[in-house]
């Protein structure tokens, strides 16, 4: 059993800041409350077993955040079926037998007065190591071109593996509902297979599933309603959606994708008159990784270690394997991400979601980089968004939600700094905060040891955090 | 069991087809590398222009070679980055040493442009000293004629401005290119190859420079005028020393109309040669044109050469001549000087010997019998090698066409107007400003008396300076008075 420390206790409202309480405070859905404004954003991990079964390291992983106070997680990826998997050993819900886990992990995480979320997902082309499953099968996706970033070969969908994969994400919802969890959110961001049906820039169908903005929908549209008549209307369904594609962002010479406009009537679409999607997740980027998603540098230097095995997934994976290893194409390649990106990180979908908010009738999180309460109430105060979903500050300061109770931030020295690296290591190495820099230490053995300890705490049951862990982390 | 054979994933097969794409996309790019490094690199290909007068004025002779030619963008930054090297004037850039600019080009009149080992280099062709200007007044916009000594032009304040920028500290290759940089964005090869050339323009300069220390010792050229066969002994005739105290060989620009009627004259100031085409030769490597391995560019030459044959002067403008006068000075004409100067005369083209004609022999005595001899060498193995240089005993009978442009006048430009000429020695100026285009119409020539035009300072021309006396020719001289008004009116017509 882990030492019992001095709990690092939530402060009441009363105690709290002006933008403190406005981010602690609750956010209500039809269907679902939340505690406070800030949403745990999907990140995964490899800590599973091979076949999908979710592991105690993943209820670990999801617990600390729950600990940390952030009022809901957003489940890591969970793909609806095998052939949707983005990386192996990632927990899926493709069958019955993966009920008990989700379970046993909506349990832990409620039982800090959190919420969860289980992010339904389908990886479409965007299929970075299928595994030995999908080894001889093109990736399913509503085109045949091959995802120009990795170069994944797939396959345009036919109609019979349109409907198979409606009934795969509604079967994921039924069993993340029978699991307890009261709510998912379809992944339609970021190059995953819903994007890449919704997407101008990707979806080069000819039938009734692509072409103009309502046949392009017409999917996750279809997915929606499926998953209605399974869950029934009181069970929440969030939809985590690009606000413009910036498909141009590696070849100029692309289409660009969805503009905010096509943005805005799809939302629409999926709110489906009151019966569709219960909120907008809102991100950008219509590839993962993209400049803007997640916002911050790309670590050429983690990626030439780590990114190798991707060579055996997609067709241009040497070619980039090749670039994250050569001196000036990846001082190239690093210089065309930051400017594609731009120079807002913390923030960066904000004025996307402001839109979105506008027009929609249903509560917007947005992600992008957030780590200050400054800047994350006064977005909520001025309408732009309900609430913010965060990842990698979190990962970077797992109780980010008890230091935003008491201060802006964390302190300098502590903050996320975007690097990306936690990003690259996912491919082979345990989620978590590879940023030495954060660790402190005397000398690099002592700085990696630290980091090595954080980053494998996610193998012990985690604990709440006290005042002298408070103290020595931040 | 029968062996079960395990295919390739999508994946791999795609990516197998991906490496061979790659491969032969990679062995197409380097052939196409390759092929633009030839076009690139390879041919030395000159500007080519449609409009024989767009070729005189900026087409190639061959001197923008390897080995005299001006990186193009080093030639254009030159005056921006030294200014003060450039001669005094309120024009900027290359009008300051009196060339002559026209809008929409990159260079003067008289610049060419080649490629040569990839680079476009400058070079000088024959429009530099035989293209020049005038104007009726000091506002007016200069009247350019193709042909025409060019009265403006200082090629030896040129060459200096040139020696001096390769002698700055400040002419560093970094900030060159840096300015460079400013002004265009070179391709890749330029930009690889500009590193290069930068130093290796630096080092010939300096060595030309040193070759031709030879000219700080002698009277300036000053505007319209140049040495034309003294630098060859520095530059192709090693074994001929350049002494001080050797004669001066400076003479004025001649023109270059009609010269298809100047065929078998003897040509040149001291009638040196009766071959039009070696004296067009010998004036392009003058000019810059490298004798062995030859780099003249003679079709370029010979299409020159074609239209200089018939190219006509421009007419005297028909409202500034008195025509009563112009019959009487035609009789005079006939009377006192046909015979030397007119086209049907018996002495036209012909050398008159120097103890006759009297002017200044320092012209005459650079030429020498061995420079003749060395002359001859020149050319070997080629088709256009010279076979007619030989030494005269005097200057030769040119003929008058388009005088009234041809100022100042005798060989070495020391009278500055046609009256001036009709005048007794002893009457012509001892010193006068050279280099002016405003017209002086009533006594045929440029304005001499003021030592600034409207836009530059004028050079001081010192006739009692080695080189630039102005005795001599008194022919008509003695006339009366009306008789040479007269004449001098004829001789605008002609």
């Amino acid at each position: 059993m882990p030492t019992q420390l001095p709990v690092l206790e939530n402060l009441s409202a009363g105690q709290m800041g002006p933008d403190q309480k406005v981010i602690f405070q609750e956010l209500k859905f039809r269907h679902l409350t939340v505690k406070n404004r800030l949403f745990r954003s999907s990140i995964s991990g490899t800590f599973d077993d091979y076949d999908g079964h979710g592991t105690e390291a993943r209820v670990n992983w999801e617990e600390s955040f729950a600990i940390g106070g952030v009022g809901a997680i957003i489940s890591s990826f969970v793909p609806v079926s095998i052939r949707g998997r983005i990386l192996t050993r990632y927990a899926t819900i493709d069958d019955d037998d993966k009920i008990p886990f989700w379970e046993k992990v909506c349990q832990r995480v409620r039982e800090h007065d959190c919420e969860y979320i289980l992010q339904l997902s389908h990886s479409g082309r965007q299929q970075d190591i299928g595994g030995v499953e999908n080894l001889f099968k093109p990736a399913l996706s509503s085109t045949s071109r091959k995802d120009y970033f990795h170069g994944i070969i797939c396959k345009s969908m036919s109609k019979s593996e349109i409907r198979d994969t409606i009934r795969d994400f509604a079967n994921g919802a039924e069993r993340a509902q029978r699991a307890g969890i009261k709510g998912v959110e379809l992944h339609g961001a970021n190059g995953y297979l819903l994007t890449q049906f919704l997407s101008s820039g990707i979806n080069d169908r000819t039938d009734e599933f692509g072409g103009k903005v309502a046949n392009r929908a017409r999917f996750v549209l279809e997915v929606v309603r499926a998953i209605r008549a399974k869950v029934g209307e009181e069970f929440h369904i969030q939809m985590k959606i690009n606000a413009e594609d910036h498909n141009r962002w590696l070849y100029p010479w692309h289409k660009p994708g969805n503009t905010l406009a096509e943005t805005l009537q799809i939302c629409e679409i999926l709110e489906d008159n009151g019966h569709g999607v219960d909120a907008f997740h809102v991100s950008s980027g219509s590839t993962f990784p993209h400049p803007r998603n997640p916002p911050g540098d790309i670590p050429v230097g983690e990626a030439a270690r780590w990114y190798g095995v991707m060579r055996s997934s997609g067709v241009l994976a040497g070619w980039n394997s090749f670039i994250f290893r050569t001196w000036w194409p990846s001082r190239l390649f690093r210089r065309l991400w930051t400017w594609q990106r731009g120079p807002l990180v913390e923030g960066i979908n904000l004025a996307y979601a402001r839109e979105v908010k506008k027009f929609s009738r249903v509560p917007v999180i947005v992600t992008g980089g957030f780590q200050h309460a400054s800047i994350i109430a006064e977005a909520i105060r001025r309408g732009w968004c309900d609430g913010v979903s965060i990842a990698r500050p979190l990962i970077a300061n797992r109780w980010l939600p008890k230091i935003l109770q008491r201060q802006n931030g964390p302190d300098a020295g502590k903050e996320c700094t975007y690097c990306n690296k936690c990003l690259i290591n996912d491919l082979q190495n345990p989620l978590g905060c590879y940023e030495l820099s954060r660790y402190g230490g005397v000398d690099f053995e002592d700085a990696y040891a630290r980091m090595l300890r954080d980053v494998n705490s996610v193998f012990t049951t985690p604990v709440p955090p006290s005042c002298e862990d408070l103290l020595e982390r931040f | 069991m029968p062996k079960v054979e395990t295919p390739m994933s999508p994946s791999e097969a795609e990516s197998k087809r991906f490496r061979r794409r790659l491969l032969v996309a990679i062995l197409f790019g380097v052939f196409l590398l390759v092929v633009w490094l030839y076009w690139r690199i390879c041919p030395e290909v000159p500007e080519r222009y449609v409009a024989i007068t767009d070729h005189f004025k900026y087409g190639s002779i061959g001197a923008d070679n390897d080995d005299r030619g001006i990186p193009i963008w080093l030639f254009r930054v030159l005056p921006e980055m030294f200014p003060e090297h450039l001669p005094a004037s309120d024009k900027t850039g290359y009008a300051a040493f009196g060339f002559l600019e026209e809008p929409g080009m990159d260079r003067p009149i008289g610049f060419s442009r080649r490629r040569v080992q990839g680079l476009d280099l400058v070079g000088l062709n024959c429009a530099v000293c035989h293209t020049g200007q005038y104007r009726n007044k000091a506002d007016d916009v200069p009247t350019v004629v193709l042909g025409m000594p060019a009265n403006t032009v200082n090629l030896q304040a040129f060459f200096f401005f040139l020696f001096k920028c390769a002698d700055d500290p400040r002419f560093q290759t970094d900030a060159i290119m840096e300015r460079i940089r400013k002004e265009t964005c070179l391709d890749p090869y330029e930009q690889f190859a500009y590193p290069i050339a930068i130093p290796k323009f630096k080092e010939k300069a300096l060595a030309q420079k040193k070759l031709l220390q030879y000219m700080t010792k002698i009277p300036r050229f000053g505007p319209g005028r140049v040495d034309t066969f003294t630098p060859y002994k520095r530059l192709f005739f090693k074994d001929m020393p350049v002494n001080d105290g050797d004669p001066i060989g400076t003479s004025d620009f001649p023109s270059l109309w009609r010269q298809r009627e100047r065929q078998g004259m003897h040509l040149h100031w001291d009638g040196n040669n009766e071959s039009v085409d070696e004296r067009n030769i010998s004036a392009a490597l003058g000019a810059g044109v490298r004798p062995h391995p030859s780099t003249l560019d003679e079709p370029s030459m010979k299409r020159v050469r074609d239209w200089i044959f018939d190219l006509p002067p421009p007419p005297f403008p028909a409202d500034k001549l008195d025509t009563f006068q112009v019959n009487r000075g035609a009789f005079v004409y006939a009377k006192h000087c046909a015979d030397c100067h007119d086209w049907k005369g018996s002495k036209v083209g012909q050398v008159v010997k120097i103890d006759n004609i009297g002017t200044d022999r320092n012209r005459l005595a650079s030429f020498t019998d061995e420079m003749a001899r060395h002359m001859n060498t020149l050319g070997q193995g080629y088709a256009w090698q010279f076979k007619h240089f030989r030494k005269t005993d005097g200057y030769a009978n040119s003929p008058l066409d388009g005088i009234w442009l041809r100022g100042p006048y005798l060989h070495n430009g020391s009278v500055p107007t046609l009256r001036h000429l009709l005048m007794p020695a002893k009457e012509r100026p001892a010193k006068f400003w050279r280099g002016n285009d405003l017209y002086d119409w009533n006594d045929v020539g440029f304005v001499w008396t003021a030592p600034k035009s409207c836009d530059r300072p004028l050079f001081e021309f010192d006739t009692a300076l080695s080189g630039n006396g102005n005795m001599g020719h008194e022919y008509g001289t003695t006339l009366p008075k009306e008789e040479r008004d007269a004449l001098l009116e004829y001789l605008k017509t002609l």
